[in-house]
C-alpha cells in the first residue's frame, strides 16, 4: 500500500502554551522532507504527533488514512530517531540491534553490518563506551537498516564528524532509492543537507511558514543588488525579508515568485539577480518582522 | 493472522521477562551464596533456618518491587520507539511480571529440594521453617500461591511508583508511593496471623485477622485495582521523546 500522511489543523497546547498552531500539509512516500525551524519551533513536538508518542490537542494526523495513535498496524511502520544518552546502556551494538530486528518486520541486518561498517562500528562495542558521534551513528544504523515507511531523524547528527555525515548523508539517498519512503529530516544543519531535500517544510513559533517543494522555495528567494534608489524603486509593493545597505550600494532579498519578465526588467534597470540559498531564506524568514508578510 | 510469537505484546513479554530473569538470577544467585557465607560464620540465624522458598520470598519481593519501579519508568517509552503500543506494552509487561513471579517461586522450591538433596550427601543442614500464613503452615503449593500473589503486589506497586513519577511528575508522584505503602501494607497485613501490619518490615497498624477466603479476596481485589490503574495510566500516556 503506497503511504501517505496527512496533518490536518493540528492543535497542541501544553497548559496554556500553544506548541502547534493549524498545522496542515500532506506527505507521500518516495519523498525526503526537511523539515527546518528554530529552537522552540515545535518540530520535534510536530513529529512526535506522527510517530504516537502523544495525541494532539486540536485537528488530526493520519497515516494510510488512520489515526496513527495506538494503531498498531501503523506504530510499527513509524521509525523515530532522535538523540538519547546511551552512556547507561551496558548492551553491546549487536545486541541492540537484534533487539531493534525483533520489532521491525522490513529489518535488513545484513544492510546494517554495511552501514556499520561504514561508521566504523564493531559490533562487540558497549553502548556505553560509544562517543556520541558514534551514538549518533549507531541511530542512522537503525534508522535505514528498519526500512520502516515512515522514517524520522531528528536532529540525530549530534557528534558527527564531517565525514560520518557525509556517509549519513550518502545512505539516506542510496536507501531512499532503494527502497522508497516517506523520509524526515528534522535539522538545523540547513545548508549541509538542502539537496537532500525533496521537499521543505519551515516551521516557525508553531506555525507553518512553507510548506513547498525544495526547487519552488529556493526560487522564490532572490537578492537584488544595484544602486540603493533604484533597488528601492523595484521592490515597492514586493516581500522584502531582508535589505542590506553599503553607501549608495543596496541588497534587497525578495521572498516570492520571480518572473522571467522580473528578471528582465532588473537586468534593464541595471540590478545584479542573484539566487539565495535555502539557509539564507530560513534565517530572514523566521526572523520577527517577517513573520506578518510570509505568514 | 499473527502467529503469536510475532505478536508485539508477545516479543515485549520475551524481552521483558528475559531481561527481569537474568537479574533475578545474579540478585538471588548473590543470595544464595551470602546464606552460604552466613550459614559457616553465624551457623543459627534465623533466616538460614527457613527453606528455600521462605527465605527468598522477602529478598524476591523486593527484587520484584525494583523490577516495577524500572518498568514504570522506562518500558513505556522504551517500547513505544519500537513501534509498540501502549495497550501491548502494558500486556506484555504484566504478563513477564507474572510468569517472572511465578518461574521465581517454581525455582525458590526448586533450590528447597536441592537444599534437602544437598543435606542428604554432606555435613550442611537445610532450614525447615517456613512462613506462617495466618498461622499456620500451608504446604507447598499454597505457599507458593500467596508468596507470587504478594510479590505481585509489590511488582504492581512498584510499577504504579514509576509510572506515577514519569507521567505525573514528582509532587504526584509521592502520592503513588503513598498509595503502594497502604496497598503493600494491607496485603501484607492479611497474611499475617496476629494483629500486626508490616510494610516492608516495619510495623504500622492494627488490624484482626481473617479468613483464608478473605485474605485471597482481599489480595486479589488490591491486585485488580493495580492493574486497572496501571492501565487507565498507560492507555493514552503521552511520551516525551528524550
Amino acid at each position: 500500500m503506497k503511504i501517505e500522511t496527512t496533518f490536518e489543523d493540528i492543535v497542541l497546547d501544553y497548559g496554556d502554551l500553544r506548541a502547534l498552531s493549524k498545522v496542515s500539509f500532506s506527505m507521500e512516500e518516495g519523498k525526503t522532507y526537511g523539515l527546518i525551524g528554530r529552537n522552540g519551533a515545535g518540530k520535534t513536538t510536530l513529529l512526535s504527533l506522527l510517530a504516537s508518542y502523544q495525541r494532539p490537542s486540536g485537528g488530526s494526523v493520519k497515516v494510510y488514512g488512520e489515526n496513527p495513535f495506538e494503531n498498531a498496524a501503523i506504530m510499527k511502520d513509524v521509525q523515530f530517531l532522535y538523540t538519547r544518552n546511551l552512556a547507561d546502556e551496558d548492551e553491546t551494538i549487536a545486541k541492540y540491534l537484534k533487539e531493534c530486528e525483533s520489532f521491525r518486520e522490513n529489518f535488513d541486518m545484513e544492510y546494517a553490518h554495511t552501514l556499520m561498517e561504514r561508521f566504523g562500528l564493531k559490533k562487540d562495542q558497549k553502548l556505553s563506551k560509544l562517543s556520541t558521534g558514534m551514538q549518533s551513528a549507531l541511530l542512522v544504523v537503525e534508522g535505514l537498516a528498519a526500512n520502516s515507511p515512515i522514517t524520522i531523524f531528528d536532529e540525530i547528527h549530534h557528534g558527527m564528524d564531517a565525514p560520518s555525515r557525509n556517509i549519513y548523508y550518502e545512505a539516506i539517498l542510496e536507501s531512499q532509492a532503494k527502497n522508497p519512503r516517506i523520509v524526515i529530516l528534522s535539522t538545523h544543519l540547513v545548508s549541509e543537507m538542502a539537496y537532500l531535500f525533496d521537499h521543505v517544510l519551515i516551521l516557525d513559533r508553531g506555525k507553518l511558514l512553507i510548506d513547498e517543494p525544495y526547487d519552488d522555495v529556493v526560487e522564490r528567494g532572490v537578492t537584488l543588488t544595484g544602486d540603493a534608489d533604484k533597488v528601492d524603486a523595484f521592490v515597492t509593493g514586493r516581500t522584502v525579508i531582508d535589505e542590506k545597505t553599503l553607501g549608495k550600494t543596496k541588497a534587497a532579498m525578495l521572498y516570492e515568485t520571480f518572473a522571467d519578465s522580473d528578471r528582465k526588467q532588473a537586468k534593464e534597470e541595471g540590478l545584479q539577480v542573484s539566487t539565495v540559498s535555502l539557509q539564507e531564506l530560513f534565517i530572514h524568514l523566521t526572523k520577527e518582522d517577517n513573520h506578518e508578510k510570509t505568514g | 493472522m499473527k502467529k503469536p510469537g510475532n505478536h508485539p505484546a508477545f516479543k515485549v513479554f520475551q524481552s521483558v521477562y528475559i531481561l527481569q530473569m537474568l537479574w533475578a538470577f545474579i540478585v538471588l544467585g548473590a543470595i544464595v551464596l551470602l546464606h552460604f557465607v552466613l550459614a559457616l560464620v553465624i551457623g543459627d540465624l534465623q533466616w538460614i533456618d527457613r527453606t528455600a522458598l521462605s527465605a527468598l520470598s522477602n529478598p524476591m519481593q523486593v527484587y520484584m518491587f525494583v523490577m516495577g519501579i524500572i518498568a514504570g519508568a522506562y518500558f513505556l517509552k522504551h517500547f513505544i520507539r519500537h513501534g509498540v503500543t501502549r495497550k501491548h506494552t502494558f500486556a506484555g509487561s504484566l504478563a513477564a511480571g507474572f510468569a517472572v513471579v511465578v518461574s521465581l517461586q517454581v525455582v525458590a522450591l526448586a533450590l528447597t529440594f536441592l537444599s534437602y538433596g544437598f543435606e542428604a550427601i554432606t555435613p550442611y543442614e537445610a532450614g525447615r521453617e517456613t512462613i506462617a500464613y495466618l498461622g499456620e503452615e500451608r504446604g507447598y503449593i499454597l505457599s507458593m500461591t500467596i508468596n507470587a500473589a504478594l510479590t505481585l503486589v509489590y511488582y504492581l506497586f512498584g510499577w504504579l511508583i514509576g509510572i506515577g513519577f514519569y507521567r505525573f511528575k514528582v509532587l504526584r508522584g509521592f502520592g503513588f508511593i503513598v498509595l503502594a505503602i497502604f496497598a503493600i501494607g494491607i496485603t501484607s497485613t492479611m497474611w499475617l496471623p496476629g494483629s500486626e501490619m508490616n510494610v516492608m518490615g516495619i510495623p504500622l497498624h492494627i488490624i484482626e485477622t481473617k479468613s483464608l477466603w478473605v485474605a485471597f479476596i482481599i489480595t486479589d481485589t488490591v491486585l485488580l485495582f493495580g492493574v486497572v490503574l496501571l492501565y487507565t495510566i498507560h492507555r493514552n500516556a503521552p511520551v516525551k521523546p528524550n
